[in-house]
């Protein structure tokens, strides 16, 4: 009888977070803001760290050019289902875009970015506006209309 | 354009000799074939639509296989920005493989790298949740420790010479795949493969218990593999992959 508990309660347990994922996976939300005056994080303290809100990321700590109207910044992993679709998607809007830049971060290159802008799961798309301060956010296999829906928000 | 060309020309080559019956090739061949290199390093972009026409051709010769991977490449290389060496990095890395020694700059060491047909995958998952539902409703005795040990198998075969190798994967290409048609897409075969090899340690972990007598211990260990299995074959998602990042975010702390 335990067995038959525990395969009601596995069966549950990942229905409801499979659900849940599938709710929340790809949306653009706002980024959340690390910056506030009461978080005593070592680099809030950067003059540089302010701006609309968001924090902010530079070329130099992303390896690439930033884009002169916005970037986006995806955080990809070795194994990661969703991060080849993910490059297509980005790079296909990119190309219409002039000014729109899509740099791929590889995560584990980069674990101090990882863990500062704490990305736990791949893909992380983060949207730079064109000071390179991080306004919108998603996890997993982004949707376009919440794609273009953000960038019309951040140019 | 040429890589496409190369593509065809392999599989037709395949085709011809029957080699492969299976939905699956290893794209080490395909990408072996001499001029890859050039036509790579000179930036020629395949867009999808022409990989995915690619597809539906080769498909028809039952082999479903074509680098969907060389679009990527083509792409790391028509941008020249400095994301490029993160880029193909992350590439070599995701091929898994077969990289020995290559410089990770040269698009041509990335575009080594198997892709397969994501339904396999999903189909292996929905049997490895069959199987770990009795094993859950049979602990503990004989009937559970076989299937897990079978299981375990499952999982080794992936984890040890890839997913090709794996038990429902080969029932899925020789019995279900043929019903099905094409697959609209390919996947990189490394992400379920990793996943396989975290699925691999559960079902160890379940054996050891139950060879110790701790069944509560198989009990926990076969429920979070057959959750795992669950999500992937419900849901498509890589529960096993999500790990990945956050154990080498722990290790590296």
């Amino acid at each position: 009888m335990t067995g038959v508990w525990i395969l009601v309660i596995a069966l549950a347990a990942a229905t409801a977070f499979g659900l849940w994922r599938r709710w929340s996976d790809g949306r653009m939300s706002d980024a959340p803001v690390p910056v506030g005056a009461d978080e005593p994080e070592a680099h809030v303290d950067t003059p540089d760290a302010r701006h609309h809100g968001g924090e902010l990321l530079t070329s130099q700590e992303l390896g690439a050019a930033l884009g002169e109207k916005a970037t986006f910044v995806q955080f990809s992993s070795a194994f990661c289902q969703p991060c080849r679709s993910t490059r297509l998607l980005l790079g296909g809007i990119v190309a219409e875009l002039p000014g729109v830049a899509h740099v791929e971060i590889d995560a584990e290159e980069h674990m101090d970015l990882v863990r500062r802008l704490e990305i736990r799961r791949t893909p992380t798309v983060l949207l730079l506006d064109a000071d390179g301060a991080i306004r919108k956010r998603a996890t997993g296999l982004p949707r376009k209309s919440e794609v273009l829906a953000a960038l019309g928000q951040v140019v | 354009m040429r890589k496409t060309r190369d593509v065809q020309d392999d599989a037709a080559v395949v085709d011809d000799t029957a080699e492969v019956e299976m939905a699956e090739v290893d794209v080490t061949e395909v990408d072996g074939s001499p001029g890859d290199g050039d036509a790579e390093r000179s930036g020629v972009e395949v867009d999808t639509a022409e990989v995915d026409v690619t597809v539906s051709e080769v498909a028809e010769s039952d082999v479903a296989e074509v680098d969907v991977a060389e679009s990527d490449v083509a792409e790391v290389d028509a941008e020249a920005d400095p994301a490029d060496d993160d880029r193909v990095a992350g590439d070599a890395a995701e091929g898994g493989s077969a990289v020995d020694g290559a410089d990770v700059t040269e698009p041509v060491g990335a575009g080594v790298r198997t892709m397969i047909d994501p339904r396999g995958p999903r189909f292996g998952a929905a049997l490895t949740v069959v199987v770990l539902a009795v094993v859950l409703l049979t602990i503990p005795s004989v009937i559970a420790v076989v299937l897990l040990v079978w299981q375990a198998i499952a999982f080794g075969a992936a984890a040890l010479f890839g997913v090709q190798a794996q038990p429902y994967g080969i029932l899925y290409r020789s019995s279900v795949a043929p019903r099905l048609g094409p697959p609209t897409e390919m996947e990189d075969a490394a992400p379920p493969r990793f996943a396989q090899q975290v699925g691999l340690v559960f079902v160890v972990v379940a054996l050891v218990g139950l060879a110790v007598g701790v069944p509560i211990v198989a009990y926990i260990a076969t429920a979070f593999a057959l959750a795992a299995a669950f999500l992937n074959a419900a849901f498509n998602f890589c529960l096993g992959c999500e790990i990945y990042l956050l154990v080498q975010r722990f290790r590296r702390a």
